[in-house]
């Protein structure tokens, strides 16, 4: 199966169906296939081969994901939240010989002519003129010959580059089949089709899989696809109101700034169905606000760029009917198999913690250019996430660290997020992290890096004793380190790896 | 994506959910799994990987356990349509050159005379009630024996599952090839669409039918028990409702109708079921109606399809039942619904291009449930199956909502005068005569008319009626050109191995 698949599916039995909303602009998706099929003819008549796409979330984006599938050409949606030199390697690493930009990101297309030597055609793509030097997108795809009889895209063949956030050594792309995001979009959905019928809003970046793995979903059942440029609480409310948006996803912190925003109560959300979130449970407390005020049905995802992205869900049913798994991430959806293993890839007993490993038709062919990073992480044809977690009797899987994040003081195993989420429960405390430091007598030792609120003090013994009292002894950390901020990624992850390099000498 | 998937699925989720609810016991789908493996070990003594096994038995626990015990150990299953005749049995095992077959109490009768016929048939395994008949080997004492398989090699999408005979209304029998992506595909493709949760599913239709199998792999993801009758039977459906609390089961129409016209349907507790499944045929709306009446709570699915799309192509899910829609001809209760998500579906004209919504044309389907291809027959492969379509035969036209109308077999259906003549409409106009039971429409070869259309008819006992008396009902009740020019009363229609009218032997004997 592959990409076509789905588009064509909504054009043949969806046809009158609003595809896509922008503003006061909409597009049925008999409509949008003719689209599509002109992009491809226009991609096809520049002789591209490989399409970056650097741009807020906007219609042209959708266009181009299903356009480039058509064409036989390959997308590589860069991350909105990198800098200059991050593209540059990108587009050299991905051998991109077209961008296509947007408002956002026009100005920075003199940088890249410069340094990537590759590319060969800019197509701008957002809101008014089209800036010096760059070609028009939308009247090239007018004027261009449709695609109406495409060669039929193999399964396996690549559809796409998609970089990975880099917290763990460079930026690498993961190579995604056509098969591997059918896959995941039926996966995600099995069972809750239902779900998937109505208006979604691509609130998180287009270029993350978080959002782009329900996209196809969606398409498949004719449902309607609408678009929030940056993210902004206000314009997200509004959007939801005038859309009849029924579907979204946010990160638990954009959930906590939606209720917490001096502008709650002023729209109307209540077409909403169902929040999902991912990356991180919600905590008890802020769920419970959360299904309060919105109404509607909450689901976790949990997966990686790799994995084209799900591999766990927490459904709504589950938030509803067992809230004794709402610390999990939920179990492994349809067609994505999840174990957990110990070093030797043996499955270890249920409770235990050992790498979450997992592989399906949704299991990325590999990671473009790296064979022996692919040796390694995909040995046995499993996935090995890198993640620490354990699986109970029913299956519900606990998230617990990055492998490389645990800590193993005097032979035992400590999780990272476990102390930092005691240290952020002092008042004074406004960010932390924990990282392992070499120590000749117990192997490593806790180092906390804090960032303390505005104007408030505190002692590294003060806050050593304070935690000695709420936390077993070797969980503890064993020094601290005052800092100004922490160093994060392009998805707003802190890079333990900078940190270890900064402040990991004994 | 393979089958195992399903069960390994089941055996980490739902461990302690219980997989077979019977009478001699229920299992656990732990339990299951872990016998399941035996059972692998088991066949691998009597067969290689590759090899066939050939299973002809009436409903129970082990043929659901040797599906996944035959996918487990690479050996590829055979299931026989349990109506066939001695010789049907014999081209079949011959033709897929199965090693060992399996059957129970039913078919043991049958086993020596299919031996002699049967050169590659080494081994017979009895699993049937009662203990094992001479010259069989027990299959329940060698499973009990057997040790679990640990190395299970790992089936790609591709590799062959099953070899799946058609009924054979088209020629002899052929075996379609289901791959274990195949199946797992079309149980994904069932679960896309508004499939009600369950958790005990009925095998009440014959499982060695595609019919019933769609189900069956579905169920394992979910881990719904799975209950039992032996063959179908009006009364002995409803007992297993109560008993076993059923919530789910696939039924043909006929089988419908045969519980809602019986006289004790109100007497048993069928409250439990919330999820009936029909196909092979479209239900007569004044039948889903009364049916709806006795089950008002209940969701109703139809799927059609066909064995070559393991097997599901189109569904009509139960909201579209619940709708009321305009009526009219294409009114989509009476459509087959639209086209299950991964499976794609057009309605062409004979040089394969799409034809408008609304244009009667043939059906073709493909997907990742496509079959493989027909075991053996390289050249009607090149035929059904080009373009990477399978061609269904099947006469059909969408609306433009995108629900499908099944019309006729391509083959049955009769051009008189230029015009196309759609079996099923006349035969439903004669049924509607009183006197008339059955009745099934040809076409003649004619020399001005190129074909005139032929009525066969089955009068009710003790009815009667003449030639006239039924051309002229038809012309009151259908357009002039659509209508019989001659009548045939015969005693009894021929009927295939799932009850379909064999209009080929209709076709040899009259006109």
């Amino acid at each position: 199966m592959n990409l076509l698949y789905p588009i064509r599916r909504a054009a043949q039995l969806f046809p009158a169906n609003v595809a896509s909303r922008q503003d006061d602009w909409s597009i049925t998706w008999a409509e949008m296939w003719i689209r599509v099929q002109r992009s491809a003819g226009f991609l096809t008549e520049l002789g591209c081969a490989r399409v970056a796409v650097l741009m807020q979330n906007r219609h042209e984006y959708l266009e181009l994901y299903y356009s480039t599938a058509l064409a036989h050409v390959w997308v590589v949606p860069l991350n909105t939240r990198w800098a200059a030199p991050d593209f540059i390697f990108a587009l050299n690493d991905s051998d991109a010989d077209t961008i296509v930009v947007d408002e956002c990101f026009a100005p920075l297309v003199d940088t890249l002519r410069a340094h990537c030597p590759n590319l060969r055609h800019f197509l701008y793509a957002g809101d008014g003129p089209v800036p010096e030097g760059l070609t028009a997108y939308q009247s090239g795809v007018d004027a261009a010959v449709p695609i109406i009889n495409p060669k039929e895209p193999e399964p396996n063949e690549v559809t796409g580059l998609f970089y990975t956030s880099g917290t763990t050594g460079g930026p690498k792309a993961a190579m995604l089949t056509h098969s591997n995001l059918y896959w995941n979009s039926v996966n995600l959905a099995t069972g809750l089709a239902r779900e998937y019928h109505g208006v979604y809003l691509h609130a998180a970046p287009m270029f993350h899989l978080a959002d782009y793995g329900a996209t196809h979903t969606l398409t498949m059942f004719g449902s309607t696809h609408c678009y929030l440029r940056g993210f902004d609480i206000e314009a997200l409310q509004r959007t939801i109101e005038t859309c009849r948006v029924t579907m979204v996803v946010l990160i638990p912190t954009m959930i906590t700034m939606l209720l917490n925003h001096k502008s709650f109560g002023k729209y109307d959300l209540s077409s909403l169905r169902r929040v999902t979130y991912g990356a991180s449970p919600m905590p008890a407390p802020l769920l419970d606000e959360a299904r309060a005020k919105l109404k509607c049905s909450f689901a976790q995802g949990y997966g990686m760029t790799e994995l084209s992205p799900v591999a766990t869900i927490l459904s709504g049913e589950d938030h509803r009917s067992r809230p004794d798994k709402l610390r999990t991430v939920g179990r492994p959806v349809t067609g994505c198999e999840v174990r957990i293993v110990d070093t030797d890839d043996n499955e270890v007993p249920r409770g235990l913690v050992g790498e979450i490993v997992a592989r399906g038709a949704n299991r990325m062919s590999g990671y473009w250019k790296r064979p022996q990073v692919n040796a390694d992480v995909l040995r046995g044809g499993w996935m090995h996430t890198g993640d620490a977690g354990a699986m109970d009797e029913d299956g519900y899987v606990t998230l617990y660290d990055r492998m490389k994040d645990m800590i193993k003081p005097g032979g035992e195993n400590v999780y990272s997020p476990e102390v930092e989420s005691m240290l952020l429960s002092h008042p004074d405390i406004l960010e932390a992290a924990v990282i392992g430091v070499p120590d000749p007598k117990w192997n490593e030792t806790i180092r906390a890096i804090v960032v303390l609120r505005e104007q408030r003090e505190l002692t590294e013994a003060g806050l050593i004793a304070w935690c000695r009292e709420r936390m077993t002894h070797f969980k503890c950390p064993g020094s601290v380190v005052f800092v100004e901020a922490l160093p994060k990624g392009g998805t707003a992850k802190v890079q333990k790896n900078v940190l270890r390099q900064q402040y990991g000498r004994a | 994506m393979n089958i195992l998937y399903t069960i390994r699925r089941a055996a980490q989720l739902f461990a302690n959910n219980q997989a077979v609810v019977h009478d001699s016991g229920t299992v656990t789908y732990g339990e299951f799994y872990r016998n399941a493996k035996r059972a692998a070990s088991f066949l691998l003594q009597h067969a290689a990987p590759g090899e066939r096994v050939a299973t002809l038995m009436l409903n129970r626990p082990e043929y659901f356990e040797l599906y996944f015990a035959t996918a487990i150990s690479g050996v590829i299953i055979v299931p026989l349509n349990i109506r066939w005749g001695l010789q049907d049995f014999v081209f079949s095992l011959n033709d897929s050159g199965t090693t060992a077959l399996v059957v129970d109490e039913r078919f043991a009768p049958l086993a020596a005379g299919i031996r002699k016929q049967c050169p590659s048939l080494q081994t017979i395994l009895y699993s049937g009630d009662g203990p094992a008949p001479e010259g069989m080997l027990d299959y329940r004492a060698g499973v009990a024996a057997a040790p679990e398989l640990n190395e299970i090699r790992e089936p790609e999408p591709n590799d062959l599952a099953g070899l799946f005979y058609t009924s054979g209304t088209t020629g002899g029998p052929k075996a379609a090839m289901l791959s274990h992506g195949n199946l797992y595909a079309n149980a994904v493709s069932m679960l896309l669409t508004d499939f009600p949760e369950s958790s005990v599913y009925l095998h009440a239709a014959p499982m060695f039918h595609l019919a019933d199998i769609a189900s069956l792999y579905l169920c394992v993801m979910r881990g719904t028990a799975h209950a039992f009758i032996k063959a179908f039977d009006a009364e002995e459906c409803m007992k297993a409702v109560a008993r076993f609390h059923v919530t789910s089961v696939t039924l043909v129409p006929t089988m419908i109708s045969l519980i809602v016209n019986h006289p004790k349907a109100r007497e048993y507790d069928l409250s439990s079921l919330h999820t009936v499944m029909y196909g092979a045929s479209p239900m007569p709306l004044a039948l889903l109606k009364r049916t709806m009446a006795l089950l008002p709570d209940c969701n109703f699915i139809q799927a059609y399809g066909m064995t070559e799309m393991s097997p599901v192509i189109t569904i009509l899910e139960p909201e579209d039942h619940r709708r009321s829609w305009p009526d009219g001809p294409f009114n989509p209760v009476i459509s087959a619904g639209r086209p299950a998500p991964g499976v794609e579906a057009r309605v062409v004209d004979d040089l394969d291009n799409d034809v408008p919504v609304g244009t009667p044309g043939e059906i073709i389907a493909r997907g990742a449930s496509r079959m493989l291809g027909y075991w053996n027959r390289e050249e009607v492969n090149n035929e059904v199956l080009r373009g990477g379509w399978m061609h269904t035969g099947d006469m059909g036209c969408f609306d433009e909502r995108g629900f499908l109308y099944i019309m006729d077999r391509k083959k049955d259906m009769i051009k008189t005068g230029g015009e196309n003549v759609y079996s099923p409409e006349v035969e439903a106009a004669l049924v509607g005569h009183p006197a008339v039971l059955e009745a099934a429409v040809i076409g003649l070869p004619h020399e001005k008319w190129g074909e005139t259309i032929r009525a066969v008819v089955v009068l009710r006992s003790g009815a009667s009626a003449t030639e006239a008396d039924l051309i002229g009902y038809c012309r009151i009740h259908l357009t002039h050109f659509k209508c019989p020019t001659s009548v045939t009363f015969i005693e009894a229609l021929p009927k295939g191995g799932t009850g379909k009218v064999q209009k080929n032997l209709l076709r040899k004997q009259y006109s």
